[in-house]
């Protein structure tokens, strides 16, 4: 279902190209199939592969017949010889046109080259944002009730929204990523686990960022000497490969409509949002910014973009492979081509395109102990189209749609086939100024601060590339492994349910902005809304059950106990303080307990009784109830006739959340 | 007056002589016990298997069996009517209510739409609930 309505362009192209008969040495009657990712391309070079490794001869030979110059795309990594020949990166090459000549005419001459696998037009990359920045104005500067001590965590409804109107005059408890109860008694991040930023620059020196940065300890800074000797001068935090140079992030450039495209903190604000250091006193949170021990994920800036110029398909396969040689678990990238034009998935996957060749590589990597390779995350989109853009729609590739505070998608993203999951990517016209977007860090050469808002899938993508890094630390920490589509399926099974909400709605209305008709979006958000604490549970093994609000209900524990769960002997229950907190939770007593044995946590606040867990949850929260009973009897063995069992002690994970139900609260109809 | 009889009379007549083959509409019987077969995007599914025994007793009252992932059956008892165009609904002992869903039997088959049409529930006819169901409850 993702073979979009761009087939024909290329078959026309394909078409085109066997029809030619222009004269010239190499040419046969076979013609090189052509790839195309998306709608603007450079205009003076394309990116073709060789179907076997070519000679300086062969190459010298193309270049003067063709008029191109021809270089290699990917530079080598020693000791990844095997795994570049795997996915053909030794055989890509950019060509350049040396003449002013039509690119379409370059094309099909270059189709016909006998000695090319592969004829590929250098799509332009876009940042998945519209371009709204809205710097925070009077920070915080007292610490917020959270977790952490960061100031501004108090207004990151993404993190853990309890509902509060000043994000939204129709917030909804839960619409978030639920990662603050990871925080709090799980995992917070490891600096094992890098993140790589495919981007605008990073400002490595954020003094919210800098020490959650990736370093190169093989890389004297500002020498002006390869020192590690990976063919990139001066890359201690990254590489610019826009300029071949330094990384930077305070360029803008206007057009002729004041309208800033060039830098504008994107890939610092995606940054903050994946890896901002937690628990520092300054700021803002990131998912996998560690507890302000040093323990956060690190971020590695890949930059795309610079100045108004970049994206073009070889600066972007660079920097994948970049990322992939250089340790990076993960890539983040907030950037998409226009769906205009893009060739589809059957198609792309026959044939190859450098840039997907790229994240084949990335993922082929092992780059940490838990996984045999890495995970690459993208954005869907931003123009509201029912489909995502590439290269997030290539079929095994994570692309992430985007959600309000209210828990409902925002007007912008993109839905449907190629999405594969939701996260938080903010949305203006909520009535309540720019809260209801996404705060992170910022650069303050641009901005006069250090935090501001921005709103897009580009957003999302970072939350759920964070939950990631979260869930590898986490995996990390427990001497846990997976397979790397193990975890990619853990990660998409690792969601709430954000239908619900959207079949309870015709439409949302917004401040400003014309209503949005709800009905194309159900079951089109990919699997559902990423969620943290659901994928540490993933990685623990355990069950997650989830449990209304506002009212007393009971919890099967089959699935915990099996099916003999209902007549077990229970013996004790164990709420710990910060699940009373996180949940709210009421107290609840049994009824009938002379008749149905019930046990109850000391402190009141749930009870097990014919198999079922009682709790009375009243926040949106996370977190583990332990359970002791007997298996194989009604008391613990030894010392008695007729023998007793053995204790049996388990956990039980519960997510406490408005729009689900739990078990125990209505029939099917 | 007697010219008004007639036209009255001619008049009743040809109203109860028109359309003599049209078919004499019949209620809709969704009484007697149904097993959930198919679930066209009920959100709450996923990928949890799902039982449903629903026994709808002639006289106005059901009996849910429901069984959503690992455990027992869940038992839901309350009140249900059908009204003149096929619109189900009901409600639980609770006082819940559910429904409206548009109701159609064919064969051994009943088929529940809800208004919007997104959701749509097979059942297929059975004899009774089996006994590992009614046993298995809570």
């Amino acid at each position: 279902m993702r073979n979009y309505k761009m087939v024909i362009p290329v078959l026309v192209l394909l078409c085109a190209a066997a029809c030619q008969k222009e004269a010239g040495p190499v040419e046969e009657a076979r013609v090189a199939p052509v790839v195309r990712l998306g709608g603007e391309v450079v205009s003076d070079a394309v990116m073709v592969k060789f179907g076997q490794v070519p000679d300086e001869a062969t190459l010298r030979a193309l270049e003067a017949e063709q008029g191109v110059t021809l270089q290699r795309v990917f530079p080598s990594a020693p000791g990844k010889e095997e795994l570049e020949r795997r996915f053909g990166l030794d055989r890509w090459y950019e060509a350049v046109l040396t003449e002013p000549d039509e690119l379409d005419v370059k094309v099909r001459a270059l189709s016909r080259v006998r000695a090319l696998e592969v004829v590929e037009y250098e799509s332009v990359a876009r940042k998945e944002t519209d371009g709204g920045v809205f710097p925070a104005t009077g920070s915080a500067t007292k610490a917020g009730t959270g977790t952490f001590n960061d100031p501004e965590l108090i207004n990151q409804w993404n993190y853990k929204n309890y509902g509060n109107t000043s994000f939204s005059k129709t917030s909804a408890a839960g619409a978030d990523v639920n990662v603050t109860e990871v925080w709090a008694g799980l995992c917070a991040g490891d600096p094992d686990i890098i993140v790589a930023v495919v981007d605008e620059g990073v400002k490595y020196d954020h003094p919210d960022l800098k020490d959650n940065m990736w370093v190169n300890k093989g890389e004297v800074p500002g020498n002006g000497v390869d020192d590690d000797g990976n063919g990139y001068v001066d890359d201690v935090y990254g590489y610019n490969f826009v300029s071949d140079g330094p990384i930077t992030w305070d360029n803008p450039v206007y057009d002729a409509n004041g309208y800033n495209v060039g830098d504008s903190g994107h890939g610092t604000h995606c940054a903050g949002t994946i890896a901002a250091v937690n628990n520092n006193g300054k700021g803002v949170c990131g998912v996998a910014g560690g507890s302000g021990n040093g323990d956060g994920c690190r971020i590695m800036s890949c930059q795309i973009f610079s100045a108004g110029d970049g994206g073009s398909g070889k600066t972007v396969s660079k920097a994948i492979k970049y990322a992939a040689d250089m340790g990076a678990s993960v890539i983040s990238c907030s950037y998409g081509y226009t769906a205009a034009f893009a060739s589809d998935n059957a198609y792309i996957s026959r044939v190859g395109s450098a840039e997907i060749d790229a994240i084949h590589y990335f993922e082929a990597c092992k780059n940490n102990p838990v996984l045999d390779g890495n995970i690459a995350i993208f954005a869907a989109g931003n123009e509201s189209h029912d489909y995502a853009h590439y290269p997030g729609a290539f079929y095994d590739i994570i692309s992430v749609s985007a959600f309000g505070p209210d828990f409902l998608p925002a007007y912008y993203t993109n839905y449907g086939p190629g999405c594969n999951i939701s996260a938080p990517g903010g949305e203006y016209y909520h009535n309540v100024g720019e809260k209801s977007m996404i705060l992170s860090t910022l650069p303050k050469e641009l901005y006069n601060t250090d935090y501001g808002y921005m709103q897009g899938t580009s957003m999302a993508c970072p939350h759920v590339s964070g939950v990631v890094a979260l869930g590898l630390s986490y995996a990390k920490k427990l001497g846990k492994k997976f397979t790397r589509d193990e975890f990619k399926r853990m990660i998409l099974a690792s969601v709430s349910d954000i239908d619900q909400r959207i079949g309870s709605k015709q439409e949302k209305t917004y401040t400003g902005r014309a209503p949005l008709k709800m009905a194309p979006y159900y079951h089109q958000m990919g699997t559902g809304a990423i969620d943290a604490w659901r994928l540490a549970m993933h990685i623990e093994g355990l069950p997650t059950l989830t449990a209304g609000l506002g009212k007393q209900q009971w919890i099967d524990l089959s699935s915990t106990f099996g099916t003999a769960s209902v007549s077990l002997t229970y013996l004790k229950v164990e709420v710990p303080d910060a699940v009373v907190s996180s949940m709210g939770l009421q107290k609840v007593s049994a009824t009938n307990t002379e008749k149905y044995p019930a046990v109850a946590d000391e402190n009141g606040y749930a009870y097990v009784q014919f198999g079922r867990l009682y709790i009375h949850p009243t926040k949106v929260g996370s977190g583990k109830i332990t359970i002791t009973a007997v298996g194989g009897g009604d008391h613990v063995g030894g010392g008695s006739n007729p023998p007793g069992g053995m204790t049996l002690t388990q956990s039980v994970s519960i997510i406490a959340r408005d729009a689900d139900g739990g078990n125990g609260t209505g029939g099917w109809l | 007056m007697k010219k008004f009889l007639f036209i009255l009379a001619l008049a009743a007549a040809l109203v109860a002589c028109q359309k003599p083959d049209d078919p004499v509409k019949q209620a809709t019987d969704v009484s007697g016990v149904w097993e959930l077969t198919n679930v066209s995007t009920k959100a709450s599914v996923g990928s949890v298997q799902v039982s449903v025994y629903l026994d709808l007793v002639a006289g106005g009252s059901f009996t849910l069996y429901q069984k959503i992932g690992d455990g027992r059956y869940t038992v839901f008892k309350g009140s249900w009517k059908l009204s003149e165009d096929d619109l189900l609904s009901g409600t639980y002992e609770d006082g819940k209510a559910w429904g409206p869903y548009e109701a159609t039997v064919s064969g051994s088959t009943m088929t529940l739409v809800t208004a919007g049409g997104k959701e749509v529930d097979s059942y297929k006819k059975i004899a009774s609930i089996p006994d590992s169901v009614t046993s298995n409850t809570y």
